[in-house]
């Protein structure tokens, strides 16, 4: 499963952008403890090389913060126990 | 503000607060933070009696910022040189030995000053701090150097508990966000080159470890590592439980009193001659 941004809308899937600005990815088994509320969310997943980080470098670091509270909210919408 | 110029030019700036004949104890921020971490807990610990001072490390706060550029690979100030001038530092506001208080990587730098000159102290309590840092890969400082002031953002709210609510979380963060990018970046090389481990044996004086339960980066199990190595002082160990790694704002209230009660541990302790078996108990 992945994220994948498209004019501004916020939807998981399997197919994978051949040219990515900014992707997370990972096994179902990687994301389920994100999703349920794991403390430190996408930061603490890209520190413990939980989910894999790709594409840009630049743009990731450009658009930390936004990816790192729209993992927050991700994990707000699936119900986790904060 | 006060000010104090120290020795190399360095001008520390700090509050003071509490009766004068208390005694004293200083309180240490963390990287890329400054005194105003600590201000719930400088009105607390001056109405219980203490002589507080809360400063700014060099770098930090209303102190100059540190001179180098994110991408450099060697800080301008190590744990060992925060931990001399906080040394210094405690000779110019007390004029007997003081207890320490560091939070996060100025847990280093309190048992930094304690591995250099224990005599003068009374105790050291370490706020989900450690001896030891992680070895910071080239790859990984060579991301981090692209945003470092958001890196480090999202890296201090990911350490507070979600359950802390937005405006403590913010509280926490506020410091960072005063802090030039060359301090920040300064700190992470400055925790990335701490290890005291093979220096704790020789402690003799009381040691308290304060942990926040969800704190997943300084961890419980990391103070307790430093903890089995200073096998000739006292100890213990609180763990905080639902709390992250800023204490000191996501639960002052339980923060302090965890802090009272070590203080005067570490008082009792550092008074008795025969003081030297080890023990504690995780709250």
């Amino acid at each position: 499963m992945h994220f994948d941004i498209r004019a501004g809308r916020v939807r998981s899937g399997t197919d994978w952008p051949a040219e990515t600005i900014i992707g997370v990815r990972g096994s179902a088994d990687a994301w389920t403890p994100i999703l349920d509320g794991l403390p430190g969310g996408l930061h603490r997943a890209w520190r413990e090389k939980r989910l894999d980080f790709v594409g840009q470098r630049a743009a990731l670091m450009d658009g930390y913060v936004v990816l790192y509270e729209l993992g927050e909210r991700v994990v707000e919408l699936s119900g986790a126990p904060q | 503000m006060n000010r104090v110029e120290l020795s190399a030019g360095a001008v520390i700036a700090y509050v003071s607060a509490g009766p004068e004949d208390g005694t004293s104890v200083i309180l240490v921020h963390g990287a890329s933070q400054h005194h105003g971490i600590w201000r719930n807990q400088i009105h607390d610990l001056a109405a219980v009696g203490y002589r507080v001072h809360a400063l700014d490390l060099p770098g930090h706060g209303s102190s100059e910022p540190a001179r180098l550029e994110p991408g450099d690979r060697a800080p301008e100030y190590t744990v060992s040189d925060y931990a001399a001038l906080v040394l210094e530092f405690g000779s110019v506001v007390a004029d007997a030995p003081f207890l320490l208080v560091g939070h996060s990587m100025s847990g280093g730098v309190v048992l930094n000053a304690a591995l250099d000159e224990q005599e003068r102290l009374l105790g050291v309590v370490v706020v989900d701090g450690t001896s030891f840092g992680r070895a910071y890969s080239d790859d990984f400082l060579d991301t981090v150097k692209l945003n470092v002031a958001g890196w480090l953002e999202v890296n201090y709210r990911s350490l507070c508990a979600r359950a802390a609510g937005p405006d403590r979380i913010q509280a926490a963060v506020a410091p960072l966000l005063d802090t030039a990018e060359s301090t920040m970046w300064n700190d992470l090389l400055a925790f990335s080159g701490l290890d005291l481990r093979p220096r704790l044996g020789t402690l003799t004086l009381p040691v308290a470890f304060i942990c926040g339960e969800l704190d997943w980066s300084v961890t419980v199990e990391m103070a307790e590592k430093t903890r089995a190595l200073c096998v000739a002082a006292p100890t213990e160990l609180r763990v905080i439980p639902g709390v992250g790694h800023f204490p000191q704002e996501e639960a002052p209230e339980l923060l302090g009193i965890q802090l009272r009660e070590l203080l005067e541990w570490a008082l009792a302790g550092s008074t008795s001659s025969a003081s030297t078996s080890t023990g504690g108990s995780q709250a």
